[in-house]
């Protein structure tokens, strides 16, 4: 089988450009970072000036419609593009960080691991992401929130749900919109 | 025997996927769990025809999975890379690579 070295390069450029292609399409997150972003900003003021209980329910409602919401705009994508990753690794990891945060904020009985144990969970949930979409964007987001929440765990600072949580919120919110300017580029 | 116990690497290609649609289509495939029949034509802008053809040779190898359903009532033909694909398609890859690498360490 004669193959020169110029076609060979050429095959290899050919298949690992498809291959990032499809990678491009699968690893499109915009709506998701966007969605929760966008809950995390909308929950620091309802923290800040109505109540730490209206805040939870905030969350233990939202969270899972947002999960829902998510799990129908994968699925109309899939339709709508023609190519599906996996989703099982994705939902696991969506309700481990549901459950994770719930039982910590819960278990944290308003001290300092109600607020910083459920910021870990994310953060680390967002690595799990990070590391399926192979994403260093979203990795440096997630160990940012990691970071966070040792930090606000060990000083505990005033204000620390909104210190915490608009950085979380602004940063997947820009990130989303990241993603979704790519995907425009991209189609 | 591998390329570097002496054997050249084009010996290690495999004549079943070493064609550019066929290791388009499984490298789609090793990259996502499921891709339609229309994604993978309009990704390698191949005809109907053509892709067909591969994806043929492909399944009899035992190297995609084929499965045929309907969404909104309307036909959908979703391909998966079998286990062995993925392991065929990594294993070409690899020995493509090993092939640069000898023509440039040659010309080197």
């Amino acid at each position: 089988m004669a193959l020169e070295h110029s076609q060979a390069k050429a095959l290899i450029s050919s298949v690992e450009a498809t291959r990032r292609q499809t990678h491009a399409m699968l690893s499109e997150n915009w709506f998701p970072m966007i969605l929760f972003g966008t809950l995390a900003i909308v929950s620091v003021p309802v923290a800040e000036f109505w109540s730490q209980t209206a805040m939870e329910a905030l969350w233990i409602f939202g969270a899972p419609l947002a999960v829902l919401a998510t799990g129908l705009w994968y699925r109309g994508r899939e339709i709508e593009v023609g190519v599906s990753t996996n989703a099982l690794p994705y939902a696991i990891t969506g309700i481990a960080i549901i459950v994770g945060c719930t039982a910590l904020g819960i278990a944290g009985r308003g001290g300092r691991v109600s607020y910083a144990g459920p910021l870990f969970v994310i953060g680390f949930g967002y690595l799990v992401f990070a590391r399926l979409d192979r994403s260093l964007a979203g990795a440096i987001l997630g160990a940012g929130m990691v970071a966070a929440a040792v930090i606000a765990f060990l000083i505990q600072p005033a204000h620390v749900y909104a210190a915490t949580m608009l950085p979380f919120g602004v940063g997947s919110v820009l990130l989303g919109l990241w993603s979704l300017i790519q995907v425009k580029r991209v189609r | 025997m591998t390329a570097d116990s002496g054997r050249h690497p084009t010996a290690e290609l495999d004549e079943t996927v070493h064609q550019r649609v066929r290791l388009g289509i499984l490298a789609i495939l090793s990259e996502a769990d499921k891709a339609t029949f229309t994604y993978l034509r309009n990704a390698l802008e191949v005809t109907d025809g053509n892709l067909s053809t591969h994806v043929a040779v492909l399944a009899k190898a035992g190297l995609v999975r084929v499965d045929k359903g309907f969404v909104d009532n309307k036909p959908r033909t979703w391909l998966r890379a079998t286990k062995n694909g993925r392991a065929t398609f990594d294993a070409e890859m690899s020995s493509l690579s090993k092939l640069v690498a000898r023509y440039q360490s040659e010309a080197g």
